[in-house]
């Protein structure tokens, strides 16, 4: 137990945030429909007042694995001298999407109960 | 906003760090671009502004997101090449193919083993070269082009490993026509 508690303490708030990667990244598509890589790095960044930063090396992979998926798809634009891929939910997607934020939602409860537990009367 | 020739950087820049493909290319230009705005809009020069960017992708640097579309790609062309096997299987198709198939094998029933074997030589040798002469033109198309894509390269490997595979199946029909041989000598004109 002692050695689990220091175990997390060690763990930075990137290992801490890795495995909610992905709903945050449906979560941040369905509501703002179409959004490009950088976008979603700030976004994030803007919400959580800086607390949670997404690497690029862990964005970029789960958006390509998301495309192979079908669960985005992708289409690029001309952006002045420059092209920009956008990336949108698909129809699966967006059903997907809501699965994997209950899915989340039920996750951030279980951890409630570890950290905050009821007294048993 | 960047100048066409700040641009013209970044891609250099990638290039140099091991991703040579235009589609790869693409999407880390304009991250790059976009994140090197905003430090250059603090005061940072576009050179440290870069470099503070690239640091940012972590040791592996550009080689995790590479290897993620690579990867992907794989996936996503194996899927394509299911789906398409999968639609061979209607009733017209399979009907229509096995008339084919017994259109051009019943008259060999009637006919020798050696007419037999070099028939099934014939037909993986033109298909062998049928597969080549795709390749080849694929490969010449891919030369032509400006900018290298790696859903091109990646697509071009699957292809290759079809022919890998029409080859072992030459090898094996060789096999088959040496066994003939052996069986049926005096078919083959030896003693």
């Amino acid at each position: 137990m002692y050695l689990q508690i220091r175990y997390i303490g060690l763990m930075n708030k990137s290992s801490l945030y890795k495995g909610c990667l992905e709903p945050i990244v449906m979560r941040l598509l369905r509501d703002h429909g179409r959004m490009y890589g950088y976008q979603i790095t700030q976004m994030v960044k803007g919400i959580t007042k800086g607390e949670l930063k997404i690497t690029e090396g862990a964005l970029y992979p789960l958006l390509h694995r998301l495309e192979e998926e079908g669960v985005v798809e992708t289409e690029i634009e001309s952006i002045g001298n420059r092209m920009r891929k956008y990336y949108t939910l698909t129809k699966a997607g967006k059903k997907q999407s809501n699965e994997s934020i209950s899915e989340l939602r039920t996750f951030i409860d279980s951890l409630n109960l570890i950290i905050n537990p009821k007294p048993s009367y | 906003m960047l100048t066409k020739e700040q641009i013209d950087a970044l891609f250099i820049f990638c290039a140099s760090h091991s991703v040579r493909h235009y589609d790869v290319q693409v999407e880390l230009v304009d991250h790059l671009a976009n994140a090197v705005e905003d430090k250059m809009a603090k005061g940072t020069s576009f050179y440290d502004a870069l470099k503070s960017v690239h640091a940012d992708f972590g040791i592996l640097g550009f080689a995790s997101v590479v290897n993620a579309k690579n990867q992907s790609l794989r996936v996503q062309y194996s899927k394509a090449e299911g789906k398409l096997f999968r639609s061979y299987f209607t009733l017209p198709k399979i009907s229509l193919t096995l008339c084919v198939v017994l259109a051009l094998l019943l008259p060999l029933k009637f006919s020798s083993p050696v007419a037999l074997a070099y028939f099934t030589e014939s037909v993986l040798g033109l298909l062998f070269i049928a597969q080549m002469y795709f390749l080849i033109s694929n490969n010449n198309l891919a030369k032509k082009q400006a900018k290298k894509l790696l859903s091109m390269e990646v697509l071009h490997y699957e292809s290759w490993l079809s022919v890998v595979m029409m080859v072992e199946f030459f090898a094996v029909d060789k096999i088959d026509v040496f066994n003939a041989r052996e069986e049926y000598p005096e078919a083959f004109g030896g003693g």
